[in-house]
């Protein structure tokens, strides 16, 4: 190509985080080689040597031979010494583009950045790490490359939420604020100038935590580090035997006789498990504060950008147009606290469904209820939230509902009857009377409707959820009759869209009268049919 | 409505795309009892070979090993019966639409259901032929889009000739960037 392009390498750090990572990958082999070859007569020294030379050699190969070049309409990556490869890969087909700095990165002013296109298993390309200073130019080249912007849709700049108080204004976006030295302006700095669409502030992000528990998922993941570390198998060698502890423990317990140590037993594994809980709460919301720490989304012609993190600081950029389903999600706590989270599918990031990761798909982590509409119309212009009619699903759904709960719960208490006699009835009526609760509200929050541009499905009674799938984004349309939908003459609708996580809230929507799933099911593929899927 | 097939390469005058409801061939319920048969045998000697070896080495009674050959050889009649059966019961069930701007496919005796693929969700198809296809001038029309769960839509069963057909007119139309 006759282009200016010129082949770019990597960061000379990127031998370092290279290396860093695979010998963090090593630590457990390298403990248990150390301790085998402790047994064979090799000093540890040795082991380590022999473990971390091929690591330094690959290393230092896999700087000398990466090399990315920004063509006009595509970027090449070359890597490999014996066997080459080149991926070239057009930017009109690139999904997002996520740029990560860690502490050390940051010091060091570097950036790891991973480029998606639709396939989906993995990023197209991980360019580990380059300077932070080429970071704009890599997005402005692969935004810009695209050639799909609509100079229309550009010009009008979409206006500020203003007058809002988890809205930050727009001084939020200055490249030296708030995120600490080294950034400098590669990360902070959109490629053009955006609207804040949501700004969390710290007291934001507490309620996130308090609402989302990430508490659990923290201690397990210690736990699993300690495991790892070999931790775990010290303390408990160490608790268990020694024995006489738990020894005296017990005679103490059974030994003083009676009901008052039962009593205080019971009390104290409550006051236990309840701080345990008070504790798993109260880390989440550490977490919530440390991951996403000045979490930020702006839009900026047609893209959302969303900027987080205290230390290691995050920024991803989604292309509006590659949203392949948007779905809101409220809990119990959300309402309580007045609030709701805001997420959405693309093609490129169904592998985040199972990591950390996933909450950059989290487009409002949190955010207030009344500002759902304008949030959700900057996101998805051609909807308008607020007006949405909500179209009820069939009228013999309660009943269908109730009799499969009813089963359940019929499964569950007969065995009662033997153990507790008449005391079984009453549980059997209670689970009878949740069983008609539970389908009398199931079937009120069910609803779905066809508006200009999208299909809406809200379903969940506690856990609320409404997904929205464009007719441009609707992959395929399907309609299944269970024996017993055949009978009620019923039939349900999945609309199957592209990165759709397994189980994830989409537009499955059940106990349609069946005329008029088949009506929908034409018209859906009609619409799908007619607009053009540009991923 | 019957498929004008044979001789590949007679392509059949009339428009694929006319929107109107077809059965698969039925020579793809040959095509199945015959893969059925192969299975079902090979199930029923398992299971003959398996009360035969119950009997020598077990100390069971007359009596019981008799119930057990009665109750493999009829289990086998069964599976036999039932595969011969199947294929002409789902055969019924099965239908595909094409129409100019999306195909639809129809399957299941008990628990249906109906997919409908527009045109231009469609990613890439192929046309595969297994051995047994291949000597009943068969194939199947596999669709792929970019959805989840209907990532990949198999539609076995075509003449050979019509799910090349299907393919062609699936063929990406115009601007490229659909894809």
């Amino acid at each position: 190509m006759p282009s200016e392009a010129v082949d770019q390498r990597l960061h000379p750090a990127s031998i370092a985080f290279w290396l860093g990572r695979q010998v963090r990958r090593m630590v457990v082999p390298m403990l248990v080689g150390g301790v085998s070859a402790g047994s064979i007569g090799l000093g540890w020294q040795t082991m380590v040597g022999i473990i971390l030379t091929p690591a330094i050699a690959y290393s230092v190969i896999r700087y000398m031979t990466f090399r990315y070049r920004l063509e006009d309409t595509e970027l090449v990556v070359r890597s490999g010494l014996i066997f080459r490869q080149v991926r070239t890969i057009p930017y009109r087909r690139i999904q997002n583009l996520d740029a990560t700095q860690g502490v050390l990165q940051r010091a060091l002013d570097v950036v790891e950045v991973q480029i998606q296109t639709g396939s989906g298993t993995e990023p197209e390309a991980t360019m580990s790490v380059i300077p932070s200073a080429a970071v704009p130019a890599l997005r402005r080249r692969v935004f810009e490359g695209r050639g799909e912007l609509d100079p229309g849709e550009v010009s009008s700049r979409p206006p500020t939420l203003t007058g809002a108080d988890n809205v930050a204004e727009l001084a939020t976006l200055d490249p030296t604020g708030g995120s600490g030295p080294g950034t400098g302006g590669a990360m902070d700095a959109p490629h053009a100038e955006g609207a804040v669409l949501l700004h969390l502030p710290p007291k934001e992000l507490l309620i996130y935590g308090l609402i989302q528990n990430r508490g659990m998922i923290v201690i397990a993941a210690g736990m699993g580090l300690a495991w790892e570390l070999g931790l775990v198998e010290n303390f408990a060698s160490g608790a268990i035997g020694n024995s006489a502890w738990f020894q005296g423990l017990f005679s103490e317990a059974i030994g003083a006789a009676g009901v008052t140590a039962a009593i205080t037993a019971i009390s104290l594994l409550t006051a236990a498990v309840v701080g345990l809980l008070i504790f798993a709460r109260m880390l989440s919301m550490a977490w919530a504060f440390v991951r996403l720490h000045d979490f930020t989304i702006s839009k900026s012609g047609e893209d959302l950008r969303t900027t987080f993190g205290l230390l290691t600081r995050v920024s991803a950029t989604i292309p509006l147009r590659r949203i392949q389903k948007l779905t809101i999600h409220q809990s119990p706590l959300h309402r309580l606290a007045g609030r709701a989270a805001v997420r959405v599918e693309t093609a490129g990031g169904s592998r985040y469904e199972q990591t950390e990761e996933a909450h950059r798909q989290w487009l409002a982590p949190i955010i207030r209820h009344e500002r759902l509409p304008a949030f959700v119309h900057e996101v998805l212009p051609e909807l308008d939230y607020e007006a949405v009619h909500w179209e009820r699903v069939a009228d013999g759904a309660r009943g269908r509902v109730f009799k499969e709960a009813a089963a359940v719960a019929t499964l569950f208490s007969a065995p009662l009857f033997f153990v507790l006699g008449f005391g079984g009835l009453i549980t059997y009526s209670l689970a009878l009377g949740w069983a008609w609760l539970y389908a009398t509200t199931y079937v009120a929050h069910l609803g779905w409707t066809v508006t200009n541009g999208a299909v809406l499905f809200k379903s969940g009674w506690l856990w609320r959820r409404i997904s929205v799938a464009r007719f441009a984004k609707i992959q395929t349309v399907s309609v299944r009759q269970t024996p017993f939908d055949r009978r009620r003459r019923m039939a349900r609708l999945r609309v199957d869209t592209a990165g759709a996580g397994s189980g994830s809230h989409g537009v499955h929507i059940p106990y349609l009268p069946d005329g008029r799933a088949w009506e929908l099911n034409e018209a859906l593929t009609a619409e799908a049919a007619r607009t053009a899927f540009k991923w | 409505m019957s498929e004008a097939l044979g001789q590949p390469g007679v392509v059949p005058a009339e428009r694929i795309d006319d929107g109107v409801t077809r059965s698969l061939h039925p020579r793809s319920v040959t095509v199945e009892r015959i893969s059925g048969g192969v299975f079902s045998s090979i199930v029923a000697t398992g299971l003959i070979a398996g009360a035969v070896v119950l009997d020598l080495f077990s100390p069971l009674s007359a009596a019981a090993t008799r119930l057990i050959y009665a109750g493999t050889v009829s289990l086998s009649f069964l599976l036999v019966w039932w595969l011969y059966r199947w294929p002409a019961i789902a055969h019924r069930h099965k239908s595909y639409t094409v129409g100019p701007a999306s195909i639809e496919i129809r399957k299941g005796v008990v628990w249906r259901r109906v997919v409908s693929i527009p045109r231009s969700r469609v990613q890439h198809t192929d046309v595969t032929q297994g051995p047994l296809e291949r000597r009943f001038e068969l194939g199947t029309l596999v669709i792929y889009t970019a959805g989840t769960e209907h990532s990949k839509i198999d539609l076995p069963g075509l003449p050979h000739v019509t799910a090349s057909r299907i393919r062609d007119h699936l063929l990406p139309i115009g601007d490229s960037d659909a894809v």
